[in-house]
């Protein structure tokens, strides 16, 4: 019997789902443990995380395709939100501040990555065509069994094309298409206005669609 | 309303961000916009493909231990003092007292380096300094600053005024602390010579 998993971090949102249906009352289960957690209360903060890392674990790993550093980087942003959460006002939901969180992460990570390389990082070597199969630090691609081989290998498509468009662009795509933020959560995340936001997106869309050109035009 | 609004509302309504009334005037325009249902839909359908495909959670492997390591790097991070060094509770801790210790220190072992090395040491003392530790000390007009830090647990000198080495220079006879055995048979060369004065 197939069960389904709930989303652990956010069980009302969806990226398919019409925003103005998650955005009506929507409770915030996070207050309370974040306040615990701003007091000191480790194992309240060891609940957010349990919450939380599914959906930034998925982010960071979507945005640098490398399983292994996407696990030490999510453990960062969970070590830098600790650092930080007495400045956290709740003003926006704990989810999306730490996307931002996330997003500095993996910003810093790869201008580190830049220099260290001095120059020679290209993000096509992070095509899946590209490494070898049997490679042991190989990113693992593999889905759950319940997935359809359908799905396996249009994600597979999809990230490689991902990985073709400007760290600006994937990243609006994935908080938006994949996390189902909106465009003001996605502003807050990134550091921008809301117009650069649709901007991104619009433009990011369009590469991808063109990219994927016979998947998207079969559906 | 059925004026055309402008580009970002019309980005949100694309997007199905809108609600209220915002959401009822636009979706009203709409309405006689064929194209713009159809964009809107396309948008829908783009999402659905993207979110089917590429999974919103994924949990990381070993999420125990995911978890754990974040809690050691927190209580790590708990168990620093944010500012040791500044601490005025302990005097001793004060940011002159320690350079002028290690000020002091290194005069002091400077006079004793001097003193040992006018006389002749004999083989017992040597094999004594074995296990002590060799102290170099600067030159005249060589300024040494003295840095330690509890919360990186590390200690720093620092000397000013040492001239840059040549590149040719090579460290041939380079001070070394002996090895027991280099102890041992540097003893034996040097009491051969006090058995042949006793024979």
């Amino acid at each position: 019997m197939n069960k389904v998993r709930p989303d652990p971090s956010n069980p009302l949102t969806g990226p398919s789902e019409p925003v103005e249906s998650r955005a009506k009352g929507e409770p915030d289960d996070d207050a309370l443990l974040v306040t615990r957690a701003q007091k000191g209360d480790l194992r309240a903060y060891d609940e957010l995380v349990i919450r939380h890392r599914g959906r930034i674990f998925a982010m960071v790993r979507n945005m640098i395709h490398h399983e292994a550093d996407a696990w030490d980087l999510s453990q960062d942003v969970f070590v830098k939100a600790w650092q930080a959460l007495p400045r956290f006002e709740a003003k926006a939901r704990f989810s999306t501040w730490l996307f931002r969180i996330a997003h500095n992460v993996v910003y810093d990570w790869t201008r580190k990555r830049k220099i260290d390389s001095a120059g020679e990082f290209n993000d096509e070597i992070f095509d899946r065509d590209q490494i070898d199969p049997l490679a042991s630090t190989a990113p693992s691609g593999a889905d759950a069994p319940d997935l359809s081989m359908e799905h396996g290998e249009l994600r597979m498509k999809i990230q490689a094309a991902l990985f073709k468009l400007s760290a600006e662009h994937r990243e609006s795509v994935i908080l938006k298409d994949v996390q189902g933020l909106s465009y003001k959560e996605i502003a807050d995340a990134m550091g921008c206005t809301i117009g650069t936001v649709m901007s991104r997106l619009f433009y990011a869309r369009q590469k991808l669609q063109a990219l994927l050109k016979d998947e998207y035009e079969t559906r | 309303m059925n004026t055309k609004p402008d580009d970002e509302t019309l980005a949100l309504w694309l997007d199905d961000e809108l609600e209220g009334d915002a959401f009822a005037s636009v979706e009203a325009w709409a309405a006689g916009q064929p194209d713009q249902l159809e964009a809107r839909q396309a948008v829908r359908d783009w999402r659905q493909m993207i979110s089917s495909a590429v999974p919103k959670v994924e949990e990381p492997p070993y999420p125990e231990f995911f978890n754990s390591r974040i809690t050691a790097a927190i209580s790590e991070l708990e168990k620093v003092p944010v500012k040791t060094v500044e601490s005025r509770t302990s005097w001793w801790r004060t940011s002159w007292f320690m350079p002028a210790a290690a000020a002091a220190g290194m005069t002091l072992a400077f006079w004793m380096g001097t003193r040992t090395s006018m006389t002749v040491a004999p083989a017992s003392v040597i094999e004594v300094s074995s296990s002590s530790p060799v102290v170099y000390t600067p030159e005249t007009g060589v300024r040494a600053d003295y840095f330690a830090s509890r919360s990186a647990d590390a200690t720093v000198i620092v000397l000013d005024g040492v001239p840059a080495f040549s590149d040719a220079l090579e460290f041939r006879e380079t001070a070394a602390v002996p090895s027991d055995s280099e102890v041992e048979s540097t003893a034996a060369k040097q009491e051969k010579p006090v058995s042949e004065v006793t024979q």
